[in-house]
């Protein structure tokens, strides 16, 4: 069940939240426990065994890792090996398909197969284990003895779908240390209804405006439509991200657990080294941390640190998704952050942050059309209808139209991004009198609304017979 | 002032969470409100509490099932999505689900073509190649979206249907008489020919159109041959239903009814097995889709048998906008024969042979006829 859906909000967390509430405080850990199996087997009732397999394995291993008569190569051996079931977990659930179909295409084979449907938030899950087997052989961390505490970081069903990708010494405090008070409650109040609201208000919206541009011919398409079609779907793809982990952000402060910031504001970011710290941000972090250091990093001659860079933004690539346009996403960013680094940055420094911002913005939305097509050819010949190129004409009746009746979701989405919003609402609260009931009963209107979309969302009229 | 702010502070948290919490336990207490099984506003069956079983949980089909129960059972469901659709028109959407809200809340379907005049013109054209001996007629009503295009909201992105609407004309043999529809409802625009929250044309515009289609039958109609009835007030149409949006407030509904109450006829839908003296069904004011008042919606066939003295046998090969039509041919033909190609699934050739067929009429509007794929299977096989 998805966490902006009817059953989670208005079955599932009530029940949830009065439990956590009623029951003893040393229940809570094995309740949340619970109720993230429930949550997951809801949508995935056979894959929940391979979750819990995977799960008891990695926690026999990482204890065997910690056992002090081991020689360093036989850690090594068990790290690899824990390392590569996980790796080849993700590779056979994701990627099996688009691998065979390379093949084929390369060496002109006939091969059939018959793909497995992938396991909701596998990616997520597998990144998160990698991370915590690295970190126990690395010596970061200990491997976890309690079973329940274990048990939790790797189901907590808000972060399982969607992430973020939790490091277990983060979350360990938070499972042993839950902070239970009215104040993170009313927090993670204030943080689920912003990220239901980005989603189904604006996300879904621009949602339903970019499926309606892409739909089209492209070569029907205008320039100026092209635009607005990339800018809807730029749009969508923060509110929806960043609404989702907004809301499991949200609900892991309703139930005293404190889960990592996943985005910052990145549409305003200065540079797209910046861009990439603010966006996903717990996705990048594990990259740095577990591929892009281990390699060497940049302090390895500039021939090694290219290499890195496009190593790393590769796999950044195709972990978004089995299909050429992602890895050609991911070495986008990875030649544009080479770029940066090793020749634009004089002229960066000279020009004005606001410029560099819009810039920043561009570079980013260009890279959004090649991961928003189904196909890289696609994505490069939208590209260049926006660059005006074999285009019919700049503007016409439809560009004008869709201007007309999106302009305010436009400017809404706009100023949502940035961190505006935020600084008015919490001065308004804090400085003006009676402030906090007003902002108060914003979050009721928004959480209102909210409902209005999802109830809306399902709505199907069928027509008569007659028609 | 750090006492004032810290004072805010605790009553913003406890408002933001207690509120919430009542907000959730609220929703969560009114989902036991008894179920409703059907929606009139989507005219579709609402789904009700699923029956768990082990296997559906598997396959995920009891996930889905009680997903749609909640959303399709969720409290005053209709009011939620009536306000989504407030809030889209108040942010400047013109379109709700494919609908065009225009001026004066005059709702538009939207005109699709999927099949081309050419299509279209040569399947015709084979018919009236077939039946040499019959008098073919095409009465091609064109829709609001073109009619009152004035009223669409600015700039609407809309195809043009008048060009299609000529295109087969054009394309069409002289051996089928083209009835002008387009020109007299054109003529006749300033009136409310067409439901403002149905896709219809009213009882009126089928009137124009009758008009049209007389002069090209050779039909002589005095304006005190009928007489003009309202019959309904209260009706909410298709398009209020598809787009969600009940802004306007309804419409009204005539029928026509004959000075003359001398003819005598008798309606008899086939596949169903009833008889009715008349080509207005009543009851069907008390349902949600009042526009089935004419000829009780759509049906695979019908046979009128009149005692009209003129000894003609019209077949009639129609969409829904002949319904409100229909009435107006009683007295001219003694016997008509009413066949729905998207629901008749019979041999049309033999139905013309063995029942003397005379004339025949095609009367379709734009935009359903540039969608359908029935006639042409229908005069095909």
């Amino acid at each position: 069940m998805a966490l902006n859906s009817i059953v989670f909000i208005f079955t599932f967390l009530p029940i949830l939240l009065l439990l956590h509430r009623l029951i003893p405080s040393h229940f809570r850990t094995s309740l949340l426990i619970g109720a993230s199996l429930l949550f997951y087997a809801w949508g995935e009732p056979i894959y929940i065994f391979l979750i819990l397999l995977s799960m008891a394995y990695t926690y026999l291993i990482c204890t065997w890792l910690d056992d002090p008569d081991l020689t360093q190569r036989q850690r090594k051996n068990l790290c690899i090996q824990a390392i590569a079931v996980h790796v080849f977990l993700l590779v056979y659930l994701k990627y099996y398909g688009f691998i065979l179909d390379s093949f084929k295409e390369i060496f002109q084979l006939h091969i059939s197969y018959r793909v497995l449907p992938q396991p909701l938030g596998i990616s997520f899950y597998c990144f998160m284990v990698i991370s915590y087997i690295a970190d126990v052989y690395t010596h970061k961390i200990e491997a976890e003895k309690d079973k329940k505490v274990f048990c939790l970081y790797v189901l907590f069903f808000p972060k399982m779908i969607m992430g973020p990708i939790e490091r277990f010494a983060d979350m360990k405090k938070q499972i042993l240390h839950p902070d239970v008070s009215i104040a993170s409650f009313s927090c993670g109040v204030e943080r689920f209804i912003s990220g239901l609201a980005k989603k189904v208000i604006l996300a879904d919206s621009f949602g339903l405006l970019w499926t309606e541009i892409s739909a089209i011919e492209i070569t029907e398409l205008s320039v100026l439509t092209a635009w607005i079609g990339a800018l809807a779907y730029t749009l969508q793809i923060y509110f929806d991200f960043s609404g989702y982990s907004d809301m499991a952000i949200g609900i892991g402060k309703m139930l005293g657990i404190t889960l990592s910031e996943n985005f910052h504001y990145p549409y305003i970011a200065q540079s797209i080294r910046d861009f990439w710290r603010r966006w996903h941000i717990s996705l990048s972090s594990w990259f740095r941390d577990y591929v892009y250091i281990p390699l060497g990093g940049s302090h390895t001659g500039i021939k090694k640190h290219i290499r890195n860079i496009l190593i790393v933004w590769g796999l950044t690539g195709i972990w978004h998704g089995a299909n050429w346009n992602f890895i050609a996403w991911g070495l986008y960013f990875g030649i544009l952050l080479l770029a940066e680094k090793y020749i634009f940055y004089r002229y960066m420094k000279k020009c004005h942050p606001l410029w560099r911002q819009c810039l920043t913005f561009l570079a980013v939305m260009f890279g959004w059309v090649l991961f928003a097509c189904d196909s890289l050819s696609q994505a490069l010949s939208y590209i260049q209808i926006m660059l005006g190129f074999g285009s019919r004409a700049f503007s016409d009746v439809y560009s004008a139209w869709l201007i007309q009746t999106n302009i305010l979701f436009f400017i809404i989405g706009l100023v949502c991004m940035t961190p505006i919003v935020k600084q008015v609402i919490e001065k308004f609260r804090d400085h003006i009198r009676y402030g906090e009931y007003a902002v108060g009963a914003l979050y009721l209107l928004l959480f209102l609304v909210s409902i209005a979309c999802i109830i809306s969302s399902t709505y199907q009229s069928f027509l008569y017979t007659q028609f | 002032m750090k006492r004032v702010i810290r004072r805010k502070k605790i009553t913003y948290e406890m408002m933001m969470s207690y509120g919430f919490f009542i907000v959730l336990t609220a929703a969560f207490l009114f989902s036991f409100h008894p179920d409703r099984s059907f929606s009139d506003a989507e005219n579709r069956v609402l789904r009700t509490f699923p029956q768990f079983h082990i296997e559906s949980f598997i396959d995920r089909r009891f996930q889905e099932q009680f997903t749609e129960y909640k959303s399709d059972q969720f409290f005053m469901r209709d009011s939620w999505i009536h306000m989504k659709s407030r809030l889209d028109i108040m942010l400047g959407k013109k379109r709700l689900n494919g609908v065009y809200l225009g001026k004066g809340d005059q709702l538009f379907e939207d005109f699709a073509p999927s099949v081309s005049g050419e299509n279209l013109a040569s399947v015709i054209n084979h018919f009236a190649d077939t039946y040499p001996q019959l008098d073919i007629m095409f009465l091609l009503a064109p829709n609001p979206i073109s009619i009152w295009q004035e009223r669409l909201p600015m700039s609407a992105p809309v195809r043009d249907q008048k060009t299609y609407i000529e295109e087969l004309h054009g394309l069409l043999n002289e051996t089928v008489k083209w009835v002008d529809a387009y020109s007299v409802l054109e003529q006749h625009k300033e009136e409310d020919i067409y439901y403002h929250s149905d896709h219809h044309w009213t009882s009126l515009g089928a009137y124009y159109a009758f008009h049209a289609y007389a002069d090209v039958a050779g039909i002589e109609v005095k304006e005190e041959d009928w007489k003009c009835l309202l019959v309904s007030d209260t009706f909410h149409g298709t398009l209020t239903g598809k787009s969600g949006y009940t802004g306007r407030s309804s419409d009204e509904l005539y029928v026509y009814v004959p000075t003359d109450t001398s003819l005598q006829y008798i309606v008899q839908y086939i596949d169903e097995q009833e008889k009715s003296t008349s080509v207005y069904k009543t009851e069907n004011l008390n349902k949600h889709d009042q526009y089935s008042v004419f000829l009780n919606g759509n049906h695979p066939l019908i046979e009128i048998d009149t005692t009209s003295s003129v000894d003609k046998h019209l077949l009639v090969i129609k969409d829904s906008y002949a319904n409100s039509m229909i009435p107006f041919l009683l007295p001219y033909y003694n016997r008509i024969t009413v066949v729905d190609p998207r629901y008749y699934n019979e041999d049309l050739s033999l139905l013309i042979k063995e029942n003397g067929i005379t004339d025949v009429l095609f009367l379709y509007n734009a935009n359903t006829l540039f969608q359908d794929t029935s006639l042409s299977m229908m005069i095909n096989e």
